[in-house]
């Protein structure tokens, strides 16, 4: 179904255009015959594109039981599935960090380690942007690199641990620095 | 024994073998390639007390301990 207010735009309302014009400021009153010439030379084409699509939104159909049980046991299988990924990246890491750090980590959230070249960093708990590089107890870089898989975060702490102490000039080049003095 | 661990998604896997089983030994050295071929990071780590790693990039059948990481990129 056509719109009325296209139509409108070819046709009645120039004269509208022209008083609007010819009643407004000094700056816009010269300007009066630009929209007669513009819809002349636009033509029909552009008022018939205008149509109302059926924009009547389909009908709400609640979740049937059955769905919403598929669905919760889709979120618990998930749910269970996570915390278990969770559990092995903590063992994996707390496996491979001295006594020192993982009290640190446990009260701090974070541990500190030396890096190949004998500097320190600062690896808090998280995945990405969560390295930071120490002067003394001064925190002057961060650091953003992160594993290209989803992995749980204790998994990209321990991967982030084991770059600095064995390929720090690796962790370097790909890490995303900001300096923070 | 030796231990590959490989990081991912639901956590790491563990490939063990036996460095006198020689098909234990090659199923982790074909994993390990596998893995290496689609950038993964190799640590060889020793000790239970957070000793230091040491990057490889060829397995070592001999190795107590390896593990592998996804390529590692950096973030915004």
């Amino acid at each position: 179904m056509p719109t009325t207010w296209a139509g409108d735009y070819t046709g009645t309302t120039t004269a509208t255009w022209v008083s609007w014009t010819q009643t407004t400021t000094s700056a816009t009153s010269n300007n009066y015959d630009v929209w007669p010439a513009w819809s002349s030379t636009t033509g029909t084409s552009y008022t018939t594109n205008y149509t109302v699509v059926n924009s009547a939104p389909p009908a709400y159909e609640p979740p049937t039981p059955e769905q919403q049980a598929r669905w919760k046991e889709q979120r618990e299988r998930e749910e269970r599935e996570a915390a278990e990924a969770r559990a092995r990246a903590k063992a994996l890491l707390a496996a491979h960090l001295s006594s020192e750090q993982i009290a640190s980590l446990a009260a701090q959230r974070y541990f500190e380690v030396v890096s190949q070249r004998g500097r320190r960093y600062r690896i808090r708990h998280g995945h990405a942007g969560n390295v930071t590089r120490l002067d003394g107890e001064r925190e002057v870089a961060r650091y953003c690199i992160h594993p290209t898989l989803d992995v749980p975060d204790e998994d990209a702490m321990l991967a982030q641990k084991l770059m600095l102490e064995a390929c720090e000039d690796h962790f370097e080049r790909i890490a995303n620095v900001t300096q923070l003095r | 024994m030796g231990e590959l661990s490989i990081m991912g998604r639901q956590g790491d896997t563990k490939i063990i073998w036996d460095s006198m089983r020689p098909d234990e030994v090659e199923n982790a050295r074909r994993t390990f390639d596998d893995l290496r071929k689609k950038g993964y990071l190799a640590f060889a780590v020793r000790g239970r007390e957070g000793e230091k790693g040491e990057q490889i990039t060829t397995f070592d059948p001999n190795a107590e301990r390896l593990i592998m990481a996804p390529p590692m990129r950096g973030g915004r």
